[in-house]
């Protein structure tokens, strides 16, 4: 396989799988925030 | 019932619908499945006149800078309709619409300048028209997001944003015409254009567009979700406040 097609959809891959880690990380963050005003 | 209203009192809930449908998230795996099956077993890897394996990033490349277009698009639409309404789900959807277009637009840069390297020997032609138009639409975008990110919560500025979104789009359209209005070094129009031959597999090409697509949907969907929640939040949080002021020192809580 050409190199730079593996290389082309890795970065594509890539760049999507850490939009959903950056959308996990706000899930977090609101989690951590609806547990601190549950608690008070 | 004007359009505004009929926008605000259906499209919303519609849109809130959609967005919460499981459905989107199962089709987009699909597609995107579907996509890669037939880019990879059955597209055809020769172009313009030259066979070569580089030449399967071209349908990625093309659904990956229409989703762009899409979103940026609605981006454009939901600043319009916030500075006309003030709704602050219409702002939610231009900025979600706006940071996936922007992810789009960069990737799409990113899978050309891979192609262009095998094809035209090259990484970057600042000769090309189509090329140079692109990079401006990253930096408006770049700038739209950033403004929005420096204004928090003021009013002021959202309005400054919405409208920066809305003068910013014209790159859009101006990117997609000028291989028409100028000439352009490699982009040539394909749409209506029987001069050129692309000879790409047209179902292929569908797919990896409906995919992408769907995973623009999905994104700007799980945004949307997370900034309204994100809100709902603030203003418990600050009820919450408020009502411990309220009570004294001493009192608030349990």
């Amino acid at each position: 396989m050409e190199p730079l097609l593996l290389v082309g959809y890795s970065a594509v891959f890539l760049a999507l799988i850490m939009y959903v880690g950056y959308l996990r990380n706000q899930v977090t963050a609101l989690e951590e925030q609806v547990s601190e005003l549950v608690d008070q | 019932m004007n359009v505004l209203s009929r926008l605000e009192t259906r499209g919303i809930p519609s849109l809130r619908a959609l967005f919460r449908s499981s459905i989107i998230k199962y089709l987009t795996l699909l597609a995107g499945v579907a996509s890669l099956g037939s880019v990879f077993g059955m597209a055809s890897d020769s172009m313009y006149g030259v066979s070569n394996q580089i030449n399967l990033i071209a349908y990625w490349h093309i659904g990956l800078a229409t989703a762009a277009a899409v979103a940026l698009t609605v981006t454009f639409l939901g600043c319009a309709l916030y500075l006309a309404t003030e709704t602050p789900f219409w702002e939610f959807l231009a900025h979600s619409s706006g940071e996936v277009g922007f992810l789009m637009v960069t990737l799409t840069l990113v899978t050309g300048s891979v192609w262009g390297k095998v094809i035209w020997n090259s990484w970057w032609e600042w000769t090309d028209i189509r090329l140079v138009t692109f990079l401006v639409i990253w930096f408006i975008y770049a700038g739209y997001l950033l403004i929005y990110s420096a204004g928090g919560d003021s009013a002021s500025l959202k309005r400054i944003t919405s409208v920066y979104g809305i003068v910013g789009f014209v790159t859009v359209p101006l990117s997609y015409l000028s291989t028409r209005l100028w000439t352009p070094t490699f982009h040539r129009p394909t749409t209506g254009n029987p001069d050129t031959d692309a000879t790409i597999t047209v179902p292929a090409l569908l797919l990896s567009i409906a995919a992408l697509l769907l995973i623009y949907l999905y994104f700007v969907g799980s945004r949307v979700q997370l900034r309204e929640l994100k809100r709902r939040v603030n203003y418990a949080r600050r009820d919450r406040t408020l009502d411990d002021h309220a009570m004294g020192p001493g009192q608030g809580g349990e």
